[in-house]
């Protein structure tokens, strides 16, 4: 079970997802691709799941490779996390 | 023997690659791109996106994300020549294919556009000395057919770009025919947008082509793309935007495959231009090419003096099993420049798969249609 804490990183496009997952990858975190949760957006495409123990790695990550995001909390999507 | 010599048609043979990767994604993959989160919609999205990387660097373009995938360059042309900012006046080469000219005849019909023809010398290549004298103005764009589907002319694009860049003109790159066999540098020659087709020269499946713009252009397909899905409006990010509905996931894949296993040429340069040169020794034959051999690719048309491009392709056909094209190969603007309409040429358009005795044996054949 997370905590609150917990982030979904909402990118603007799937290509940026893909990009961001690999960074990710590379860096060893555990992060998940997931579907967008509703209570964020209406959106039918991926997010990425970020571990709130992860989320300054993340952050670091995303900014050296220059991807800009939006942070969510993850509340409503811990059952799939 | 390889006696298939349509290759500015659509490239034959692809390497081996190509339909592996097809077979593959429709077995084992089979997800469709961006849309949900599971494995199989990763594994797809994570091949259309590394293929885009792969165009990008084959057009020499650092921003990927700028790459659009379409159905082919036609399209693709029909994208950046209708979405760009308005332009009131429009420079060609005298060189250009309807994929250019129909998309620029409709938007003189219905924008009022001025299209206008940029000096030339007898084979259709840009007359760069008398650039200068042209009155341009910023607002107008350039259009370049970087490689001629007729004769095999190279366009001077370093010299075209530069021009346009101290006019400040937007420079479009139709690379339909160059890209796989003459380099293309997007970002060096600042090209403003390029037209792409992945079954040409880059050996991949038909069906899939594209786009780079610079510009963010105004989307010409608008529907769902799996991104701002609670929006009327197409997004303003790139791909999204010119992506609307499921992409060809079977092309991308295929067109993937062929830009990583690009197989070297089975023949010489030498060995092309000594074609050249053996057709245009024969009796009554004309050969149309680059005036400068530095600036011909591996495509050539010839016309004979009596006998009939139909003729001599149907000859080449039932009695040696070759393929060509013959007509006006959809670029009535080049025969006109080169004196081939309404009549049109035989093509020739080789391939890496070529050897120097494939080419032997089609001279000896073209020798005999023409008698």
């Amino acid at each position: 079970m997370h905590v609150n804490e917990d982030k979904i990183a909402v990118f603007a496009s799937a290509r940026m997802v893909i990009k961001a997952d690999k960074l990710c990858q590379q860096a060893h975190l555990p992060t998940k691709v997931l579907s967008v949760p509703e209570h964020i957006s209406s959106e039918c495409g991926m997010c990425i799941f970020v571990p709130q123990a992860e989320l300054d790695a993340f952050c670091r990550v995303m900014t050296e490779a220059q991807l800009a995001m939006t942070l969510y909390p993850a509340t409503l999507t811990t059952e799939t996390a | 023997m390889n006696l298939y010599f349509d290759n500015g048609s659509t490239s034959f043979p692809k390497p081996a690659q190509v339909s592996l990767a097809i077979a593959e994604y429709l077995t084992t993959c089979g997800g469709t791109d961006g849309r949900a989160a599971y494995g199989r919609v990763q594994q797809a999205t994570e091949m259309t996106e590394m293929c885009r990387d792969n165009v990008a660097e084959a057009i020499g373009c650092c921003e990927a994300e700028k790459v659009a995938f379409s159905i082919n360059a036609t399209t693709a042309l029909n994208w950046i020549l209708k979405g760009m900012a308005p332009y009131q006046r429009v420079w060609i080469s005298p060189l250009e294919h309807n994929a250019v000219m129909r998309p620029l005849t409709q938007l003189a019909q219905t924008r009022g556009i001025e299209i206008c023809m940029l000096p030339a010398l007898s084979d259709g290549t840009v007359d760069i000395e008398k650039l200068t004298a042209l009155p341009v103005t910023e607002n107008d764009i350039v259009v370049i057919n970087h490689t001629s589907n007729v004769n095999g002319a190279i366009q001077p694009m370093a010299q075209i770009a530069y021009w346009a860049k101290i006019n400040q003109l937007r420079l479009v790159l139709d690379s339909t025919q160059s890209l796989g066999y003459t380099p293309v540098f997007t970002d060096a020659w600042e090209l403003h947008a390029v037209a792409f087709t992945g079954h040409k020269g880059l050996l991949g499946p038909t069906g899939i082509g594209g786009f780079f713009s610079r510009e963010l252009l105004s989307p010409l397909v608008a529907g769902g793309t799996g991104s701002k899905s609670d929006q009327y409006d197409m997004p303003e990010e790139t791909p999204d935007r010119y992506e609307a509905g499921t992409p060809n996931l079977t092309g991308i894949a295929g067109l993937n495959a062929a830009l990583l296993h690009r197989p070297e040429p089975l023949h010489t340069r030498e060995d092309f231009m000594s074609l050249i040169d053996e057709i245009a020794s024969f009796d009554g034959v004309r050969v149309l090419r680059a005036a400068n051999p530095a600036m011909q690719s591996e495509l050539i048309s010839f016309t004979h003096a009596h006998v009939q491009p139909s003729t001599i392709g149907n000859r080449l056909f039932f009695d040696n099993d070759i393929e060509v094209r013959t007509g006006l190969h959809c670029a009535p603007l080049a025969h006109k420049t080169l004196n081939t309409f309404p009549t049109g040429t035989v093509r020739i358009a080789a391939s890496p798969y070529h050897t120097a005795a494939d080419f032997e044996l089609l001279a000896k054949a073209i020798h005999h249609a023409c008698k």
